[in-house]
């Protein structure tokens, strides 16, 4: 379950100016927000309505001023750094733009987080095939992800976040770089992660998602939930 | 049994720019400038061995015979030997006189033939009593014989020698912390460009320490590539140095320069052999200072980066 109580974020001096609210330096203002586990949300509003300020606050990138955070049922104000850090591993992030480690095949990037939780290898081949075997991949396992286009390495990103089952998943615009039909595919995709277990939140501006699949949906405008709900 | 990072699968992290070149330039300098603390330090002990009391006396015209049978040379070594205070007296043959005159005079000086003076050098066992007396004796026995004592020109020469290797000293220390400040400053400009990798894996739950390890040992390899080019570069300067000098003194079996036809000619054992340990001792030591410091800077510099991270 994800509670967050009265949160707010001022964004401070040392911190990220490329996130910091048009109109200042605070992102986000009394955000309430319930989500029971499995559940699946969509985050929308315009830009610099706070959406992705908030994904990085869930993803632990960024600490609330103000409020309660309560992530995976752990309040996250209660953790120290090991904590934090086995928290990290059950949250799956998917960003607009792929970041991956250029030199690594399609292969690795995917298998990296389950090589980090040490995972058994035969799983990890197993998985890691099914999933990109699963999103058209499946030639290319050995390719180095730097000769991929943008809209392959976005998919490799989005198996990359999903394959390690997380309790929560954060995808920010994930399909911007993708053509109509693969948007589709990924969207798809996390749909049956939600039902399947993991809490979903998807942050886009493209409301035509809304009606695709039914969600909790998170109206943001200003740093503030507008929708009520 | 394999370690957590090489299971991982990562590609090579990222290289510090101009570490090793910073590495091997520092290395350079101040394997040179310890070299240069050396040899003072060994021209100095040399010059400051005995010579208190060693003598030189210069008889002209040695070969001239004298009244009662035998030459000037032979006439003045009897004189000389006569004399408690002295332990030894020894006439240096032409030959040797010629050897040392060579690099002066190359070999126009033997078919010029020049009159030499007659070299004897002197070895005291206690202060002579009387020098003035000595060398009146010397020159009514053959005139125009000089008695020179040669503390007294190598009093300047010590004290040369004693700054040249306090400069050098100060050199070692200046360039010493010059050196280190650079590898500092190209150790902590590397951080920058591994923020990103660091953060992506910071994200998955990686350790700190797996994520500083993983970008950082590449620092001391640069390092150790550095400082082996640097000492290498040494090495083959200070042989340049040694072949040019041997040369200049008029030893054979040295090649005439380091050029590459004669490099593998050069006698470098002899040349490796002749380097006190000490030496060697002290560039071992700047190249392990400058691998570990350029390694506990990048990592202690990521480390603190990352402790930063929520």
């Amino acid at each position: 379950m994800i509670r967050l109580e009265g949160v707010g974020l001022r964004y401070g001096p040392d911190q990220d100016a490329s996130h910091r609210d048009a109109s200042g330096a605070e992102a986000l203002f009394g955000l309430n927000i319930v989500m029971p586990q499995a559940g699946f949300a969509w985050v929308v509003g315009p830009t610099g309505a706070g959406k992705t300020s908030l994904l990085r606050l869930l993803q632990l990138d960024q600490t609330a001023t103000w409020g309660r955070v309560v992530l995976l049922d752990r309040d996250i104000a209660d953790l120290d750094r090991t904590e934090r850090l086995a928290l990290r591993r059950r949250i799956g992030v998917i960003t607009p733009v792929p970041e991956l480690l250029a030199g690594m095949t399609v292969f690795e990037s995917v298998a990296l987080p389950l090589r980090l939780e040490s995972r058994p290898s035969n799983t990890i081949r197993a998985d890691v095939g099914e999933l990109i075997g699963w999103l058209g991949l499946a030639g290319k396992a050995a390719q180095p992800v730097d000769s991929l286009s943008l809209g392959e390495r976005q998919l490799v990103a989005i198996v990359r976040a999903v394959a390690v089952q997380p309790g929560l998943l954060l995808a920010d615009d994930p399909t911007a770089t993708l053509d109509a039909s693969l948007a589709e595919q990924v969207m798809r995709l996390l749909w049956e992660l939600h039902l399947l277990g993991t809490t979903v939140l998807v942050a886009t501006q493209d409301e035509r998602w809304l009606t695709w699949q039914r969600g909790v949906v998170i109206r943001l405008a200003a740093g503030r939930r507008v929708d009520h709900g | 049994m394999a370690s957590p990072l090489a299971s991982l699968g990562l590609p090579p992290p990222p290289r510090y720019p101009a570490l090793t070149t910073v590495a091997a330039s520092v290395m350079l300098v101040n394997a040179l400038l310890l070299a240069l603390a050396f040899a003072g330090s060994h021209l100095a002990r040399h010059w400051q061995s005995g010579d208190e009391r060693r003598l030189t006396v210069q008889v002209p015209q040695p070969g001239l015979a004298v009244e009662g049978g035998g030459t000037r040379r032979d006439a003045v070594l009897a004189l000389l030997r006569a004399v408690p205070a002295v332990g030894a007296a020894r006439a240096v043959p032409e030959g040797e006189l010629a050897d040392l005159l060579r690099p002066f005079l190359g070999s126009v000086g033997e078919s010029l033939s020049l009159p030499l003076p007659g070299v004897i050098e002197l070895r005291l066992v206690a202060d002579l009593p009387d020098p003035a007396g000595l060398a009146a004796q010397l020159a009514a026995r053959a005139p125009g014989t000089v008695l020179e004592r040669e503390a007294g020109w190598l009093q300047p020469v010590r004290a040369l020698l004693q700054r040249l290797q306090g400069a050098a000293i100060a050199l070692l220390v200046l360039g010493g912390l010059a050196g280190s400040t650079a590898v500092i400053a190209v150790s902590r400009a590397g951080l920058a460009a591994r923020c990103d990798t660091a953060s992506l894996l910071h994200r998955f739950g990686a350790t700190d320490r797996l994520i500083a390890s993983y970008l950082t040992a590449i620092a001391a390899r640069q390092a150790v590539a550095g400082v082996a080019m640097g000492g290498g570069m040494a090495l083959l300067a200070l042989g340049g140095l040694a072949c040019l000098t041997a040369r200049l003194a008029g030893l054979t079996g040295w090649p005439d320069l380091l050029l590459p036809a004669t490099l593998l000619a050069a006698p470098w054992l002899r040349l490796l052999a002749d380097i006190p340990l000490g030496f060697w001792a002290g560039l071992l030591g700047l190249g392990l200072w400058l691998t570990l410091l350029a390694w506990t800077t990048a990592r202690l510099g990521l480390r603190r980066w990352l402790r930063r991270q929520p």
